[in-house]
């Protein structure tokens, strides 16, 4: 159950940190190239 | 006019040079918001979040629950650099198609995306599932894979005793050497090397050490889990990610950056992945770990 909690977690930070990439790879298409 | 001309060409190339030649370079750098280090943190960061409790990482922790460490250590980040510089060199290859401009937009929708969906099977995910599910297609995986080269070292090692009672030693040793299973203890009566001369047996000692070496180096487990590995990896987030990252950033720190976190990532399943696997699966967590080891 820990672990299931723990996977669940980990998902949710990573959708966040590719969200984060995608806006900055937004700002950096739309800005800078 | 020729004097000034002169003096003109020398006033353009002088400043060029003398004022900052490195300098333009570091503004042309500067001008994106991600520098080399910053490609290098992004590919670490991007490869930490999607790799933990993905398919690969359980591979990984499965296989080092039944094998040695380090060995499946050595097969998944060997499995893992091969696709991450596959990636990087076809992520540097598409920007000499596309402007640079097109393939940041294509990254970052590439980016969106996949967050979105980790966004949705994340607030998706109940407490029961999760790991466990996945962990289980892996099992059922690994089980396939072992079922079939149980059946083909059975098809090759029925061979090999009829041949060795029949004084066939060396048509036994190769069969045996290709079989894909770790080969068991042999018992002194069943060993085809029953040299004379003391000559022949350092020889052979050498040789038969030699190929000990070579089994262990390229064992049928590094290889399971190597190919495993790379065929699990390949289609993956983290892959396309990567290419992405590769042809919108400087390449080789975005290489550098996701060989980093492979290794972490690996480095993690290995070692704790006994216990992580053991919590959740019991069937493997009663059978493999105290029977194996």
């Amino acid at each position: 159950m820990k672990v299931a909690n723990w996977n669940n977690k980990v998902t949710l930070g990573g959708a966040g940190a590719f969200l984060i990439f995608g806006v900055i790879y937004l700002i950096e298409a739309m800005y800078y190239a | 006019m020729p004097d000034s001309a002169n003096k003109d060409h020398l006033d353009v190339t002088k400043p060029d040079t003398k004022t900052k030649p490195k300098p333009a370079l570091g503004e042309d750098e500067n001008e994106g918001l991600i520098q080399p280090l910053h490609s290098y943190l992004l590919s670490l960061t991007m490869i930490l979040f999607s790799e933990i409790g993905d398919k690969t990482f359980l591979i990984a922790a499965l296989m080092a629950m039944k094998h040695d460490r380090v060995l499946v250590f050595s097969a998944a980040l060997s499995a893992l650099v091969a696709m991450t510089i596959l990636s990087a060199i076809l992520g540097h290859a598409v920007p000499t198609l596309l402007p640079k401009r097109f393939t940041n937009f294509l990254a970052a929708v590439l980016f969106l995306v996949f967050g979105a969906k980790m966004l949705r099977e994340g607030l998706a995910m109940s407490s029961d599932e999760g790991v466990s599910a996945e962990m289980q297609e892996v099992e059922m995986e690994l089980e396939e894979k072992e079922h079939l080269a149980r059946q083909q070292g059975r098809r090759r090692s029925s061979v090999s005793p009829y041949a060795l009672e029949m004084g066939l030693g060396r048509g036994a040793r190769k069969s045996r050497s290709g079989s894909r299973l770790p080969s068991p203890p042999r018992s002194p009566s069943l060993s085809p090397d029953r040299s004379p001369s003391p000559a022949r047996t350092t020889i052979k000692g050498a040789i038969a050490g030699l190929t000990n070496l070579l089994s262990l180096l390229l064992s049928p487990a590094w290889v399971q889990t190597f190919v495993m590995t790379f065929l699990g990896e390949w289609g993956d987030r983290s892959q396309i990610a990567t290419i992405a990252m590769a042809a919108g950033q400087d390449y080789w720190w975005v290489t550098g950056g996701a060989v980093s976190g492979h290794a972490v990532c690996t480095g993690v399943a290995v070692i704790g992945g006994r216990a992580i696997a053991g919590r959740v699966s019991l069937r493997v967590g009663t059978s493999s770990p105290f029977s194996h080891r």
